[in-house]
């Protein structure tokens, strides 16, 4: 799932289930009474007189659009007044209210409707404004009859046009297959073959009872894609494709490169039981009636994370969209990762460190991944399990393998280690907690040095210092329902006093110890020890922390 | 306390027009925050009562969002609240049934991630109200939590990772 689909799906579950949650106008004054100690004045607009206003303005303003297609009211319509609201300096994201009446009321003109209970309705009958991207996005899902990513190509490359005229986005990235390049047929058939190439196989059949066949429109929607690849110079095809029917969870995806070589072909498990659904493959017309959706929940199944310029911030999810999970990536794909950082703008410390990471890929003389692992599952005494992901890292005085390894026999265990990959010597162990959240996710990939270097610059010693107690004590959990579950956070436990690259945990309690630990200029921990408590106060023998040791 | 710098009047007007624009939007979050409607009212109210007095503050320093310095005071104040042993005995499902009727459709999913978000450490639940539900950019989310913006991203990230965690079940979300 990408973090904008993830983003909207958050924001619509709250919204729904709050919608019912507001302040009455009797609250409102009793606030303000209670705040200031006197009575407030009563509003001169009711939320109708606001709406009749509104509409009002719609009707006067209106641009004759009987005659206009979908996509012409959007461009004639909607985009020249998301332009015109833009201030000087700043892309204004929302309709104002009357911009969103004018909109929905000719995009009704033609037959084009919006559900009653969407938040867009609900914004116009509040006489309220919305978002100009989801609002277009809502009237083009209405008229191309589905979910964006099961439009054409072409409607996928056109919406982008609007988006980057109203400044949503910087710069066309869908692409479109030009002259003498694989045609949009022609791709897809190689990426339907790459797919059952991959997958038609006996335990599919045996699984569902007959053969894969991706080109059966009653069986399968398929999603199209053609974007510039993060990694590489041209462009990538991609093809999702998604069993119909809600009791499958699996979906298959392929990509290409531009000459039309299989990349990858992947089976994934989608995250969501109500996967986006296209329109039925016969029907063109616009009307919200002849418009299939079977998935309000979900209104917009959008890929959005794929129309943001390629970033370092973004390159590894970029990269797993083409070429499948990190934790399958080969030495040679995190090398290119590599290569494609050293040029790219860096604004987030996930960025910055893809940048400062030089994967390499293996070369003679250095250990072989097997050889590697068998070094890092003995040197830490690790027997049963397996790495989840294993890449090169460019180092002083020797290249590093960094593993994540995970043991499943008796007491679960979850390490991240460095291995020299000339001597096989164990260079470093991050041991933690797999459910641990204050884990920093990007240690899985990185040496220890890089992320607790850029970690110190960018946070100074606190978060590092932290975690340091962590991994050397215990969890800390207490017996305390809704509290931080890691209270070596929270400052009302241990209150954090920092000197240079030393911080010193001083503890609310007295039947707790004080912490003390520092840092070197790379943000690895060169002392990390237990202080007599400086507390005052006895912490509850129930609220005393499980301290059970990480492993 | 003087406040020479906002005229009486302007003030008044002012905090009229943020109850008015944001009173539903903090109880909200108030109530995501505190699992409990009726602490969430009180919540709203103590969160117009100290930007009442504060007004000053808003101000002098000159504040260019004023709903994140709202949200901020919120937050704050919720953690006052969440310190209280009341709130050990909360029954979060519960919380969401005693709301009143739904103007959106609701669905099952809506219910479990609502239920997943409340459920998740302030840490991570904080970034996830006001990053995605209240809409802040990163450099607001961190000014009214009081953190950085690189913390703010981290915990950002581990919310996504953790809620994207749920919505699969636990299980691996790129298969």
């Amino acid at each position: 799932m990408k973090d904008k689909e993830l983003e909207l799906r958050i924001r619509h579950s709250l919204d729904a289930e709050l919608s019912g949650l507001n302040t009455t106008s009797w609250q409102r004054d009793k606030y303000f009474e209670n705040a200031t100690g006197g009575y407030k004045v009563k509003r001169k607009l009711t939320y109708g007189l606001v709406l009749a206003i509104v509409l009002l303005l719609a009707a006067a303003t209106a641009v004759a659009v009987a005659l206009l297609s979908p996509k012409e009211v959007v461009e004639q319509v909607a985009v020249p007044m998301a332009q015109e609201n833009d201030l000087n300096w700043r892309v204004n994201t929302e309709f104002s209210p009357e911009e969103l009446a004018e909109f929905i009321r000719s995009a009704n003109e033609i037959g084009i409707t919006i559900d009653e209970n969407d938040a867009i309705m609900q914004a116009l009958r509040n006489g309220e404004g919305f978002d100009e991207e989801e609002t277009i996005m809502e009237v083009c899902r209405q008229a191309f009859g589905g979910t964006y990513s099961f439009w054409t190509l072409e409607q996928k490359h056109w919406f982008d046009e609007m988006m980057v005229a109203i400044g949503f986005v910087d710069g066309p990235v869908w692409s479109m297959p030009g002259e003498g390049e694989l045609s949009e047929e022609e791709a897809k058939a190689k990426l339907i073959a790459a797919i059952q190439d991959e997958f038609n196989d006996e335990m599919y059949q045996a699984d569902y009872e007959e053969e894969m066949n991706l080109t059966d429109s009653e069986k399968f929607r398929l999603a199209l894609d053609y974007y510039p690849d993060g990694l590489k110079d041209g462009t990538v095809w991609r093809m999702d494709a998604w069993p119909r029917g809600e009791e499958r969870n699996d979906y298959y995806t392929a990509a290409l490169d531009k000459d039309g070589n299989v990349i990858s072909a992947i089976a994934r498990t989608r995250w969501s039981p109500n996967a986006p659904e296209d329109p039925a493959p016969e029907k063109e017309t616009v009307t919200q009636a002849d418009a299939e959706d079977k998935n309000p929940g979900n209104p917009t199944w959008i890929s959005l994370s794929d129309l943001d310029s390629v970033t370092a911030d973004n390159l590894l999810e970029r990269t797993e969209n083409i070429y499948g999970s990190e934790t399958d990536w080969s030495c040679e794909t995190w090398a290119e990762v590599a290569a494609a950082a050293a040029d790219l703008p860096a604004k987030s410390l996930e960025g910055k460190i893809v940048k400062a990471t030089p994967w390499i890929a293996w070369r003679e003389g250095l250990l072989t991944l097997e050889q590697a692992e068998e070094q890092a599952f003995r040197r830490t005494g690790m027997r049963i399990g397996e790495y989840n992901i294993a890449c090169l890292i460019d180092a002083q005085p020797n290249p590093v393998w960094k593993f994540r390894l995970m043991e499943f026999s008796g007491d679960y265990r979850d390490m991240v280690v460095e291995i020299d990959a000339v001597t096989g010597e164990l260079m470093d162990l991050d041991k933690f907690m797999t459910q641990n959240p204050v884990e920093p996710y990007y240690h899985i990939y990185t040496l220890h040095r890089t992320w607790a270097g850029l970690e110190l610059a960018e946070s100074g010693p606190l978060y590092l210092a932290r975690l340091a107690v962590l991994h050397t004590f215990a969890d800390l959990s207490f017996d305390l329902p809704q509290e931080d579950s890691i209270p070596i956070f929270d400052e009302t436990f241990w209150q954090p006093e920092i000197d240079g690259n030393t911080v010193t945990f001083h503890c609310h309690w007295s039947n707790l110890p004080d912490y003390r630990v520092t840092l070197d200029e790379d943000g690895i921990p060169t002392e990390v020890v237990e202080l007599p408590s400086s507390g005052t106060e006895v912490l509850p023998p129930e609220n005393m922390p499980g301290a059970d040791a990480i492993y | 306390m003087e406040h020479a710098a906002v005229p009486g009047m302007i003030r008044e007007q002012r905090l009229n027009e943020w109850i008015e624009a944001y009173s539903d939007s903090i109880l909200r979050t108030c109530f995501l925050y505190l699992s409990d409607r009726g602490q969430a009212e009180d919540a709203v109210q103590d969160t117009w009562i100290k930007a009442w007095k504060h007004m000053d503050e808003y101000e002098k320093n000159n504040i260019a969002n004023e709903k994140a310095w709202l949200l901020r005071i919120a937050v704050n104040t919720c953690k006052d609240y969440r310190r209280s042993a009341w709130f050990r005995h909360v029954d979060r499902s519960k919380a969401l049934d005693e709301l009143p009727s739904q103007l959106a459709a609701v669905e099952p999913e809506d219910r479990s991630l609502t239920l997943t978000v409340m459920e998740l450490p302030d840490r991570y639940k904080q970034v996830i109200l006001l990053y995605f539900f209240q809409g802040l950019t990163m450099q607001e989310t961190a000014d009214a939590l009081g953190a950085s913006q690189a913390t703010v991203s981290r915990r950002l990230e581990k919310a996504k990772e953790l809620l994207k965690g749920s919505l699969t079940g636990g299980a691996a979300y790129e298969g």
